[in-house]
């Protein structure tokens, strides 16, 4: 305890020191534990949420029958909370929140919380729950932890954001001055570093892909994003590997089907994962993942999911192995 | 605590990140680990079994950086610290510990901080009921708080 608390600041203020004086609350910025500590802080909330539910006065989400309930999710101070739309409900969150800021000396923001409900629910319902908790409804939350959050099916727009990123990072001075190999270096970092984190669940359409693909290729020789120059190499040469004289720029459908082969491989190997739990309940099972259909409403994860093992298909193969195990 | 767990917590460090008050950094404990290994080993050792710092391995620089062009406000500042080598080395033996038992202690909503649970895990969930309450038919509604905490300071 002495160490969270042994603390001395003293502010460097334009180039000189401030006088020392001690902290008084909140947890250390620089400290390697601060953010351990914060997360056992975090884990009361979630223990509270957790025994409520199991009394059965927090009534949570349920995406198979019979599957597990969603309650809550928590990253860091990112709080996404799960119940039924019922007024009564709405008061249980937020006694339960309201403990837990008495506790921890955190408070709610109202005005940038969000709230957000199924189509089936009554106007009035929605009224009286906003009247106890304050926080206004929205039609969707759009994105958490910057995937973007996607009802129903993807259309062309959802990606945009991707391509105007890679657009504003391109197309700077930056493109003019450069020679080639600052291009290519430029160009791979962009490309291969703004899409990626989208397509880590994701598997952009093939439109997305090949937008990106252009705007790498252009880029790489003619200095400007928009501008159309004759390629002098044939593209499939520049994706190749250095030792067949390529330069080594991945394309964009295939790192998204590598990166998307993690999941799948997640989904083989770690049946303990939450998710993998959970969407195996809801879409495989007990069935065989390797039979099943793209049917229905599926969600978008799993249809990428399963878009990427059509894909990888060729690439398993079975081994004999002793019994041991299913796989 | 074993003097290797000390070393390997210096060496984890970069040479050149934490610049503390007195001036040293990890780079002058790598390269004379041999002189001074000893001696930081045992103040780790004594400060753990005395629980008390001294104040002046405490001591914390504190850097504001402005977020915004024309900062007017304290808001727009971002506080990085920086502290003594020494003392980084105390918190993170402590962190070494914690961390390999964090995945039995934490439940499985949380997963931030958390070695072997990544951003994915929640955002792919999240999707899934997101998708599901758009896909509800049923009248018994569904219902997502999306909460912003923040620290009160009253």
């Amino acid at each position: 305890m002495n160490c969270v608390k042994a603390t001395y600041l003293s502010i460097l203020w334009n180039g000189a020191k401030t006088d020392k004086f001690k902290p008084s609350r909140g947890l250390w910025q620089g400290d390697p534990l601060s953010p351990y500590l914060f997360v056992l802080c975090m884990e009361k909330l979630a223990l509270s949420i957790q025994s409520k539910v199991q009394q059965g006065i927090w009534r949570p989400i349920h995406l198979s029958h019979k599957g597990s309930g969603l309650s809550h999710f928590l990253f860091a101070d990112d709080v996404l909370l799960f119940c039924e739309a019922t007024p009564y409900q709405t008061k249980v969150v937020m006694d339960t929140l309201n403990e837990f800021c008495i506790a921890s000396a955190m408070k709610v923001n109202v005005l940038k919380s969000k709230a957000m409900c199924s189509k089936r629910v009554h106007e009035s319902v929605k009224q009286s729950i906003k009247e106890i908790s304050f926080i206004h409804f929205v039609a969707n939350l759009e994105h958490y932890l910057g995937f973007p959050l996607i009802q129903g099916r993807a259309t062309k727009d959802t990606y945009d954001y991707i391509l105007e990123k890679m657009h504003r990072r391109l197309s700077t001075w930056k493109g003019n001055l450069l020679n080639k190999a600052g291009r290519v270096c430029l160009a791979k970092s962009v490309t291969t570093t703004m899409p990626i984190y989208t397509m880590q669940m994701h598997y952009l359409p093939l439109n997305i892909c090949d937008k990106i693909d252009r705007v790498t290729k252009s880029f790489i020789w003619g200095g400007t994003v928009s501008k159309r120059k004759w390629n002098r190499v044939k593209w499939s040469i520049v994706t190749s590997l250095k030792k067949f004289r390529g330069l080594t720029i991945r394309e964009a459908i295939l790192s998204n089907i590598a990166l998307l082969g993690k999941l799948i491989w997640n989904l083989l190997y770690d049946p303990q994962k939450l998710w993998v739990r959970v969407l195996s309940h809801k879409y495989i099972k007990g069935g065989d993942i390797w039979n099943i259909k793209a049917k229905g409403n599926i969600s978008l994860i799993w249809r990428s999911i399963l878009k990427a093992l059509e894909s990888l298909r060729q690439g398993f193969q079975f081994r004999i192995g002793d019994g041991s195990s299913s796989f | 605590m074993t003097k290797v767990e000390v070393r390997n917590v210096i060496f984890s460090m970069q040479s050149f990140k934490v610049l503390g008050p007195d001036g040293f950094q990890p780079l002058f404990f790598k390269h004379f680990w041999d002189v001074v290994g000893e001696d930081v080993w045992k103040y780790v050792m004594q400060s753990f079994s005395s629980g008390y710092i001294d104040d002046k391995i405490a001591e914390t620089l504190l850097v504001l950086i402005p977020k915004e062009n024309n900062p007017t406000r304290l808001k727009n500042f971002r506080p990085i610290s920086l502290c003594n080598v020494i003392f980084i080395v105390i918190t993170k033996v402590l962190v070494d510990r914690i961390r390999p038992s964090l995945d039995d202690l934490i439940g499985p909503f949380q997963s931030s901080f958390i070695p072997g649970r990544g951003t994915t895990d929640n955002a792919i969930l999240v999707q899934e009921v997101v998708h599901h309450m758009h896909m509800s038919r049923s009248e018994k509604g569904m219902l997502a708080f999306k909460i912003d905490l923040e620290k009160a300071y009253n």
